[in-house]
């Protein structure tokens, strides 16, 4: 039945950034939560994370940013899953500056969620991002 | 009057607390449970029944003195206050540079140095992962012409720098070097730190650039080359603020650092080296955090676990050997985003345990910082914060003015045993470096981490502004600052242009030689000072080594 289906989400920061508290802190409520978490961790390149989300067929893609500049490389992640026609929500988590954030928002990033989220909201929001995106 | 003997002051104790037992049913506590953010319990009252056997001269001592629990100089702030210093880097090295001349051009105050996160991962700039965080988060080092841009004003035996970067460390030491020489300054005459512990790194920050035990191999060739040429500069900074930062505890923040300061101190004893002959130019870097007695007490706990640690253990027989400095920069974690003003008093109360905890050093966190590089306005606050301390508060008056608190002692006690307890599972694993690779440095700080995390998520502690007292407006905005993204291409340029300038068959050279010697057990040191004078880049250095030493790969876990 596909309402059985486990919610599947890739976890990653892409680009230089190595803050990873949060990612590894919303990654634990949304395992715990029943989500199958795929954790590809910090540094990674657009390139892989697209790659990897195709491969294991996830639902959500997590991304997350806490330093300047990091906005181009998620961009990149939006950008090259339009690109393979492989394109679903994307959600980001950190802090950005509003140039960064309405750039972002252009490229079509679902949801952001800035400090002080509680971590339900965001387990939350996947789950239904999650269920609609499968229609 | 007679005094009163301790069995009388014990049995007192015990009427008093049956009364406060009573007194607590009419009025009950605002919380189940208090302790430190750390878990040790808090009583309701300490009392001199809290220190029976204490010896004063055993375990507290003079300040100056052996174990150095009060403080590690006769005189401290009587004397000479603690350096203050402001974390800098951004952009390139000359935006760099012109804020480095704004910071020394403040009386008192001394410049550290981050690093971009490129060059704490030996990328260049033009890497195409370096890409988006060139100059974003700190200074950008390409190659000597780097450093020697972003110091043109200053002199390195006239003011002491501070880089804030370890798993660089074996490139950085020689590119100041290399600066130094050109501008004719003696080696023996370079002043300043550096980090240059990249065990602190692979659990906490992920920077690092070559696996484990070759970078600790690179770490300690720059100590032992340090000690014996550059007799006034700090080569090792051992670092408890990564893993505080991470989430770990004020144990912990003890424990680790000082496992880690104990497998380079048995990695240069091993060489040869006379423990008297090197301890003294060692330091510690940590984070002025949250739970002020406790801070104050980790301070205390900690100087004098490294002062056994260095005479027991290691058998050194010089006070400057075991009186042990450190830097405390003060939390980045426990700022927030939300209603940043809030953060001036945190940093505030960070500030004033780590003075009170005895710091030689203190980098006051601008209010800022949770929203990205600080603002001049961020910086000039985070300078007020210690210049009103040092000249308003009297605080600086005495030496460790709670020593003899009953509450602090007993605290200092507890943090060190606790911290003992560690450093001994983790010799039983092996030392640091076993318990780093069998993930338990890891999970010990993850495991700290979300229990604090899920305290804050069920309110049983709380964050102003954030699960309390919050503000949906609120009236002072404040401006945040963006580091310009045509920096980065100004960067690159600059490294194109360099690559092109430079005598490329010198560069080739140079790093033949280094792989030459770094396939040898000899001290790369001297090999990589003319690296770098050939302005050899930190990737090509990087690459170089990692041909021979491979490279670290990490699995990310949760």
């Amino acid at each position: 039945m596909e309402n059985a289906r486990i919610i599947r989400v890739l976890m990653a920061k892409v680009g230089v950034d190595i803050h990873d508290v949060g990612l590894r802190l919303v990654s634990r409520a949304l395992r715990d939560s029943g989500i199958e978490v795929i954790y590809m961790g910090i540094f990674k390149e657009p390139e892989e994370v697209v790659s990897a989300a195709i491969q294991e067929d996830v639902d959500v893609i997590g991304l997350g940013a806490l330093c300047g500049g990091c906005e181009q490389r998620i961009a990149e992640v939006k950008e090259l899953l339009k690109a393979r026609k492989a394109d679903r929500p994307v959600i980001v988590g950190g802090i950005f500056s509003p140039r960064a954030s309405a750039m972002l928002k252009a490229t079509g990033i679902d949801r952001f969620f800035g400090p002080g989220t509680p971590v339900n909201e965001i387990v939350s929001y996947v789950k239904s991002v999650a269920t609609t995106a499968r229609g | 009057m007679s005094r009163t003997t301790h069995k009388a002051l014990a049995d007192r104790m015990c009427r008093w607390e049956k009364e406060y037992e009573e007194a607590r049913k009419k009025v009950p506590p605002r919380r189940p449970k208090f302790e430190t953010v750390s878990g040790l319990e808090i009583k309701p009252l300490y009392t001199p029944v809290d220190m029976p056997e204490q010896d004063y001269l055993q375990e507290s001592g003079f300040p100056g003195e052996y174990p150095f629990t009060r403080g590690i100089h006769h005189t401290m702030y009587r004397s000479q206050l603690w350096k203050m210093r402001q974390i800098l880097g951004y952009g390139t090295p000359k935006e760099s540079r012109e804020m480095m001349n704004y910071i020394y051009g403040h009386e008192d105050f001394l410049a550290s140095w981050v690093l971009d996160t490129p060059t704490g991962l030996g990328l260049d700039s033009d890497d195409p992962r370096a890409k988006g965080g060139v100059g974003q988060s700190g200074v950008p080092i390409d190659s000597l012409r780097d450093v020697e841009e972003a110091l043109a004003d200053i002199s390195l035996d006239r003011v002491s720098l501070s880089i804030n970067n370890s798993p660089t460390g074996f490139f950085m030491i020689p590119m100041l070097i290399a600066a130094a020489d050109k501008k004719g300054i003696p080696r023996a005459r370079i002043r300043g730190s550096i980090h240059n512990d990249p065990l602190s790194q692979y659990p906490t920050n992920h920077l690092y650039i070559l696996p484990v035990e070759p970078a600790v191999r690179l770490a300690v060739d720059a100590v032992e080359y340090c000690c014996q040429h550059l007799p006034l500069f700090n080569p090792l900074v051992i670092g408890g603020q990564q893993m505080r930062d991470s989430g770990c505890n004020a144990i912990q923040e003890i424990a680790f650092p000082i496992a880690n300061g104990i497998t380079y101190v048995q990695a240069l004893v091993d060489r040869g080296l006379n423990i008297d002959d090197f301890a003294p130019r060692l330091s510690f870097q940590f984070r002025g955090s949250n739970d002020f007695f406790e801070e104050i007490a980790k301070y205390r706990a900690f100087r004098r676990v490294w002062a056994k640690t260095m005479k027991t253990r290691f058998g050194a027989r010089h006070s400057r050997s075991m009186a042990i400095r450190f830097h405390a920069q003060t939390s980045g974690i426990a700022l927030t985003a939300q209603q940043p003003l809030n953060n001036i008093i945190r940093t505030t109360m960070h500030t004033l345990a780590a003075v009170l905890g005895g710091a030689q050093s203190i980098g006051a966190s601008p209010y800022d910082e949770s929203l990205g590089l600080p603002t001049r306005e961020a910086i000039a606050m985070a300078f007020n914060i210690q210049q009103v301390i040092a000249e308003e508060t009297g605080v600086e008056k005495t030496i460790d003015p709670l020593g003899g608190s009953y509450f602090i002692e007993d605290l200092t006690n507890r943090l060190e045993k606790a911290a003992w307890d560690y450093i001994e599972r983790i010799d039983a694993m092996g030392g640091a470096i076993k318990a780093l690779n069998n993930g338990f440095i890891q999970s010990e700080i993850a495991k700290e981490c979300y229990r604090y995390h899920d305290k804050i998520a069920s309110g049983e502690e709380s964050i102003v502004g954030v699960n309390k007292f919050r503000l949906d407006t609120h009236p002072a905005a404040i401006t945040v600052f963006e580091v310009d993204p045509e920096l980065e291409k100004t960067k690159i340029a600059n490294l194109t242009r360099l690559r092109k300038e430079r005598d490329n068959e010198q560069v080739a050279g140079a790093l033949q030689k280094l792989r030459v010697a770094a396939e040898s057990k000899e001290n790369l040191m001297p090999v990589m000072i003319d690296t770098v004078k050939a302005y050899a880049t930190v990737g090509e250095i990087s690459m170089t080594l990692k041909q021979i030493f491979g490279e670290f790969h990490e699995t990310f876990t949760f």
